[in-house]
């Protein structure tokens, strides 16, 4: 049970703390509870822009439970707040104990999701995707995964 | 294990080259593992145009997501040549989610929302025959 407070920590943020800093490894993902918390990119220019403004409810830093990407955006408690923090650690044990359909599954949709932001950064950039090449590779990963769901 | 028997009793199609196993904005009920040949998962573009997202090759699974956010299917699912697919059973998986840990299901729906808004966000140019050869050529060479 004190593996699960730990691993599903409550966090109390006071208004002008910084929660996480865009570039940051991201290894949680926050439910808030209670205060509004502000999500703000770095523009061109090196000043913070603001994205949007989350409150009660809401969830943000969802991307580090299913990729192992850098924090897209930084987030800063707007005013006194209490979150829910849960970590990829939490997740992976779950998955561990899981049904071997839901971690296969789950798998697939990381997965899926990886690809999804890979094609949108080479859309980005070059304005052409790579397709087949990029997503064989993805495709041997979802392979691995599907044997647990075939039962193979 | 009775787990196994109930995978193994699944229905299995073939299609044509260029069948469509379903269409982009189509409820979705099923989910289907390619079992041989390949699927190419195509979605509609601005103006009007067709891009591919992806082949899902043998052993490959697509179709889980409108099954379990109970949407409309985010792209066309269209045989490239002939192809054999099992569909998995609806209340095998929603009976699994029911049963699985509510943090895990919590991210897996979360997932879900996440690729259907990164794609909708994403300004894919449509395939062209030119583009589709050119690719072709560009991965023979080592």
């Amino acid at each position: 049970m004190s593996d699960t407070a730990s691993a599903l920590g409550k966090r109390r943020f006071e208004a002008g703390d910084i929660i996480f800093m865009e570039g940051d490894p991201g290894t949680e993902t926050f439910l808030i509870q209670t205060g509004r918390v502000g999500l703000m990119k770095r523009g061109a220019d090196g000043l913070f822009e603001p994205l949007a403004t989350l409150g009660p409810g809401q969830v943000f830093g969802e991307m580090a439970l299913a990729t192992k990407r850098p924090r897209a955006a930084g987030a800063r408690a707007l005013e006194d707040c209490q979150v829910i923090a849960v970590s990829r650690a939490h997740i992976d044990e779950k998955l561990k104990d899981a049904d071997p359909f839901i971690a296969a599954l789950f798998r697939i949709l990381a997965g899926n999701l990886e690809s999804t932001l890979d094609r949108k950064r080479e859309v980005e950039r070059a304005g052409r995707p790579r397709t087949d090449a990029v997503l064989k590779g993805r495709q041997e990963a979802l392979d691995r995964a599907m044997d647990d769901l075939t039962g193979a | 294990m009775a787990q196994d028997n109930q995978v193994r009793v699944l229905n299995r199609r073939s299609y044509y080259d260029g069948d469509v196993i379903f269409h982009e904005g189509d409820t979705g009920s099923q989910a289907f593992v390619v079992q041989q040949g390949r699927v190419r998962i195509v979605r509609t573009v601005e103006g009007g145009e067709k891009a591919t997202l992806g082949i899902i090759e043998a052993g490959g699974i697509f179709g889980e997501m409108a099954l379990i956010d109970k949407s409309t299917r985010m792209a066309s699912a269209i045989a490239d040549g002939t192809c054999v697919c099992i569909s998995i059973p609806e209340e095998t998986v929603r009976k699994k989610l029911k049963a699985c840990d509510p943090v895990v299901r919590t991210v897996i729906l979360m997932m879900i929302r996440m690729i259907r808004t990164v794609a909708d966000e994403t300004r894919l140019p449509p395939d062209t025959v030119d583009a589709l050869t050119r690719e072709v050529t560009e991965e023979t060479v080592p």
